[in-house]
């Protein structure tokens, strides 16, 4: 299996904190990969790098086979690399309808739009008994529902996924889950970033764990990870020092 | 009688003069989080421009006018090259943009007064129509302001609600962030508003400068009322400037009217000043749109 992401001894950071030092990653091209661990760790950073709306101090980062450095977030989105960022307010003042309209229109997916809407509503028909309303009247659900589904419509070949399910009630978290899995089915790729650890696991091949800036462990996302050692990881102890 | 009908008159002149010009520096506002010092200098320049083509270059009326606009347009170009595109993706990106406007500003009032000399000039008045109201009397370019200047601002928010870049241009100013990453380029954006408000207060300048003079510093007193119109309406919503722009022009005439030419600044700004520290967010907002 060919890579369709590689990130490279990535260093990164805002001023003069670094959050990111030299972390390396890779997805391939039919591959679903998770990103575990506490917040405030540079799980949100790395991803905001790989979409270019943060400049990485060095290292590199290519996507199917070039060098991204220097790319607009828009001509990635236009590649196919679309992130659905974490926690967005959305566009209060648009219709659900206008917002996704906007994304078909902004990642060069005008000409067809109404099909790529038609399959949203098909993924979420919670969103089309709303697509009149404002997205800034949307509850939390139905927010992570259309922003999702701005991703889609952007027709995405690698989907970045950061707290898809963030301040979630279990029931709404539970809904969003099978919507997501849906979508896991027909993206070529996905990165997800998410405090649910059992809904990474079940939605990923393989994972990571991001302490300080860097991968301290990895694995593939089948029943064998033990929550208890995860949990003691996120609590502080590297992967060397655990037995 | 004839004070109500003057008053009123004089209400929807200076409103729509003050409404091209707030129009354009809260569309800027809202998409570049920026106050274009340099908005007073465009319009003067853009009145210059016309005032060029139809006097100098011996151009027809309309064509003249339209032909200032339309380079102000091309100016515009040059001017999100040169003053917003190097500074807005700096850190303090948007105060480095406030300083450049604020330079322009000078260059082109000082280019303006070597360019054309320090005699006053005039464009003729714009038509002969002439509407009598209960005994005052609108006519020529008055009377062309009062119906273009919100025909042209009614125009820009229909862009903006119905066709695609004014759904982008909306996108832009709700969520900047997530905007990009739907793929909406910045840069094509600020283009556009750029265009859109200089075009704009060049008419602004057009008009006022049939109405008044044409002076290096004509654009300050307009820039300095848009300025009370945002503070007024809230700035980044197009309906409040409306409103905000005719409240303004109202406060002005009323007191021009009842205390003097020399008193109306004075009494416009101290409202501004109570309103700010009454409500920051604007009168006419109901709620403060998040940044």
């Amino acid at each position: 299996m060919s890579d369709l992401l590689t990130v490279t001894d990535l260093s990164a950071g805002y001023g003069h904190s670094t959050v990111l030092r030299g972390i390396s990653l890779l997805v391939g091209e039919t591959e679903a990969v998770g990103l575990l661990g506490p917040n405030g760790h540079g799980k949100t950073t790395l991803l905001r790098c790989v979409s270019n709306l943060h400049r990485a101090a060095s290292g590199t980062i290519s996507y199917a086979g070039r060098d991204t450095r220097g790319d607009s977030p828009r001509a990635l989105v236009r590649r196919g690399l679309v992130h659905i960022p974490q926690g967005s307010r959305l566009f209060p003042h648009l219709t659900v309808e206008e917002a996704l309209r906007l994304s078909a229109a902004a990642s060069g997916h005008a000409a067809n739009w109404r099909e790529g809407l038609e399959h949203v509503f098909s993924v979420f028909p919670r969103l089309k008994e709303r697509r009149g309303q404002l997205t800034g009247t949307l509850s939390g659900g139905e927010r992570q529902m259309a922003s999702l589904g701005m991703g889609l419509m952007a027709r995405p070949t690698l989907l970045i996924l950061d707290e898809p399910t963030l301040g979630l009630s279990p029931k709404v978290k539970h809904e969003l889950s099978e919507c997501i899995m849906r979508i896991r089915a027909e993206v070529a790729s996905i990165i997800l970033v998410d405090g649910d650890m059992d809904l990474v696991l079940a939605l990923t091949d393989r994972y990571h764990v991001v302490l300080h800036g860097d991968i301290v462990h990895s694995g593939a996302s089948d029943a064998s990870v033990g929550r208890e050692e995860m949990m003691s990881l996120f609590l502080g102890g590297s992967a060397d020092e655990r037995h | 009688m004839s004070g109500i009908s003057a008053i009123l008159t004089s209400t929807l002149v200076l409103g729509g003069l003050y409404l091209l010009m707030a129009a354009g520096l809260t569309l800027i506002w809202s998409t570049l989080r920026v106050f274009n010092f340099g908005h007073g200098a465009l319009l003067m320049f853009g009145a210059y421009l016309s005032w060029t083509l139809l006097e100098r270059a011996g151009l027809p009326l309309l064509i003249a006018l339209v032909g200032g606009v339309l380079a102000m347009a091309l100016v515009g170009v040059v001017y999100e090259l040169l003053l917003v595109s190097p500074f807005i993706r700096r850190p303090n990106g948007d105060m480095l943009v406030m300083v450049a406007t604020l330079a322009a500003t000078m260059l082109l009032q000082s280019g303006a007064l070597l360019l054309w000399g320090p005699e006053i000039k005039q464009i003729p008045r714009l038509g002969s129509a002439r509407v009598e109201l209960g005994g005052a009397v609108a006519e020529g370019t008055q009377l062309v302001t009062i119906v273009l200047a919100p025909v042209l601002v009614g125009l820009l928010a229909l862009v903006l609600k119905r066709t695609g870049i004014g759904l982008t241009v909306r996108a832009l100013e709700q969520n900047r962030e997530h905007a990009q990453l739907l793929g909406i380029s910045p840069r094509r954006v600020y283009l556009f508003v750029v265009i859109v408000a200089i075009g704009l207060a060049a008419v602004a300048g057009v008009l006022l400068g049939s109405i008044r003079f044409i002076s290096p510093g004509m654009g300050d007193d307009p820039l300095l009322r848009a300025f009370v119109v945002l503070a007024f309406g809230g700035a980044g919503s197009l309906g409040g400037t409306i409103a905000g722009a005719y409240a303004i022009g109202l406060l002005e005439a009323v007191t021009t009217y009842y205390f003097g030419l020399s008193w109306s600044p004075v009494l416009v700004f101290l409202a501004m000043i109570v309103i700010m520290l009454a409500r920051p967010e604007g009168l006419l907002r109901s709620q403060v749109r998040s940044a």
